[in-house]
């Protein structure tokens, strides 16, 4: 039995230092996966919201090119002044289906598109359009989302040609943690209307 | 039964090192990460910034100045809010002609515009990356279709006191053959120059000339003869192109509207059309005279001109 007893002690155990030195290790370890975690579910985070940001202001100005060409009417309210100038709202008769665009002024399907940084539509507010049509029907969307803070200015720049339209559009990114990235993403089309001009006549 | 050796130093150093790559590889593709967002975003900004400037450019028409006052235009934008990254924007605006395959003689002019938006962008570490640039190009082709209108303004109904009394009246004048010397220029205003307009094509055209003419008779005691005629025609160069000419009578007709074609037009050389009329006698009475006054009250000139086939 001694034996047995003097053989198992003769294992020798872990030192007050191994123990220390594992327990450095571990918490190193854990610290680093944490942190490699932490940044990179950050990064997926930033990713995902550049993502979001550039799916909204390119599906904004893809739906501003197509549907301000076939513009038949401009309300007096929203025409520019000749000169560098802008506007915030946008509002015109034009197409409901902007691939059939027929300039029938007064057309029952024609829609009286109104662009506005503060649309609502079925209770979600941001960038986007609202129209109703001849038949009183009333449509709309929402094109870029109020957290990204959308600031739409369609301007005239100095000698632009009367029918051509510079629509600027400005989001912000809520996200700090985007370091080196700029906060504010801000792009410019430039649209030519078919039928009539976006500057007043004086 | 329990092995009592331990790890030995080679084997600790071994796995440092490689940890050590690991996690140094690890943390720069995580740094690196933005970085690659960053450039994406500043080559889409380019792009942005080329794609608007060009939709600009070709909002303008082929001759238009403001096509001409951004050759070789090359401004610096502003800088990037958040990094500091500059813009520069070139645009060019080249003359270039395509000639058809021989024996063809036919050229199609054409203006060439590039656009160009450099930047240079900083990496991870600081350094300034060699300067990028996003270029597009797109041709401005020479319009197919040219028209210019011309109008005097509205002369007063026979009213000399006014200010803008009307012209000095046409005088009788015989007829002497088909291309008569008595063709006066219908002026463009009173006392003032005649009608000129100035054609200059960098193809060769068909210019179709419509123009119209509005007249006030002011009959005197004598009755006008409803053979009466006025003679107008569109004059190009002085006449060297045969046209049409054509005798519209007084009583019956006050608005005279007739259109002109004149076929193959040189290219490159400046073209004077005038509109040229004449009050024509009675061939058939010589001895008649009367004492109508005839008067312009406006005319109105529209030409298009095509490329000819």
């Amino acid at each position: 039995m001694n034996q047995i007893n003097k053989k198992i002690f003769k294992i020798k155990a872990f030192t007050l230092i191994d123990l220390l030195f594992s327990l450095v290790m571990i918490s190193f370890l854990f610290f680093s996966v944490y942190f490699v975690g932490i940044y990179t579910l950050d990064q997926i985070s930033v990713y995902s919201q550049r993502h979001d940001m550039y799916s909204q202001i390119n599906y904004a100005i893809a739906d501003l090119e197509q549907r301000i060409p076939s513009a038949m009417v401009i309300d007096p309210n929203t025409l520019l002044l000749p000169g560098a100038n802008e506007i915030n709202n946008f509002i015109f008769q034009g197409e409901k289906d902007v691939f059939v665009i027929n300039h029938n002024v007064g057309d029952n399907n024609n829609v009286v598109y109104t662009y506005s940084n503060t649309t609502t539509i079925n209770g979600i507010t941001g960038f986007g359009w609202s129209g109703v049509n001849g038949f009183n029907q009333r449509s709309g969307e929402i094109l870029i989302e109020e957290r990204y803070h959308p600031q739409v200015r369609f301007m005239r720049e100095d000698d632009d040609e009367p029918n051509f339209l510079t629509v600027e559009v400005r989001i912000e990114s809520n996200n700090n943690r985007a370091k080196g990235l700029a906060r504010v993403v801000v792009k410019r089309t430039g649209i030519r209307l078919l039928y009539v001009d976006v500057v007043q006549r004086m | 039964m329990l092995s009592k050796k331990g790890v030995g130093l080679i084997e600790i150093l071994v796995g440092i090192v490689i940890l050590g790559i690991v996690i140094t590889s690890v943390s720069t593709a995580l740094s690196n990460g933005f970085y690659f967002i960053k450039r994406s975003e500043h080559k889409s900004k380019a792009m942005d910034i080329a794609y608007y400037e060009m939709s600009r450019a070709l909002s303008r028409s082929y001759d238009s100045p403001l096509l001409r006052d951004v050759i070789n235009q090359n401004v610096t934008l502003t800088a990037d809010e958040d990094d500091g990254t500059d813009y520069t924007l070139n645009i060019r605006v080249d003359d270039e002609v395509l000639r058809e395959p021989l024996p063809s003689t036919n050229v199609i002019p054409y203006r060439n515009i590039t656009v160009e938006c450099s930047y240079r962008e900083k990496k991870a570490q600081g350094v300034l990356t060699p300067t990028k640039t996003v270029r597009l190009t797109n041709i401005l082709p020479y319009s197919y279709l040219h028209t210019v209108s011309f109008a005097t303004p509205a002369f007063a109904v026979n009213n000399p006191i006014a200010a803008n009394a009307p012209l000095v009246p046409l005088p009788m004048l015989p007829i002497n053959n088909a291309d008569s010397n008595n063709y006066r220029n219908i002026p463009e205003q009173r006392g003032s120059k005649d009608i000129e307009i100035l054609l200059n094509y960098e193809v060769e055209k068909d210019i179709i000339v419509n123009y119209n003419i509005a007249i006030n008779p002011v009959i005197g005691t004598m009755q006008l003869p409803s053979f009466a005629l006025i003679k107008t025609r569109a004059t190009l160069d002085n006449n060297a192109f045969s046209t049409l000419e054509t005798g519209t009578p007084i009583l019956s007709q006050l608005f005279i509207c007739n259109e002109v074609v004149f076929k193959n037009v040189a290219p490159n050389v400046n073209h004077v059309l005038r509109i040229q009329w004449y009050r024509e006698t009675y061939p058939v009475l010589p001895a008649l005279v009367d004492d109508a006054n005839i008067y312009l009250r406006r005319c109105e000139v529209t030409v298009r001109a095509y490329e000819s086939n």
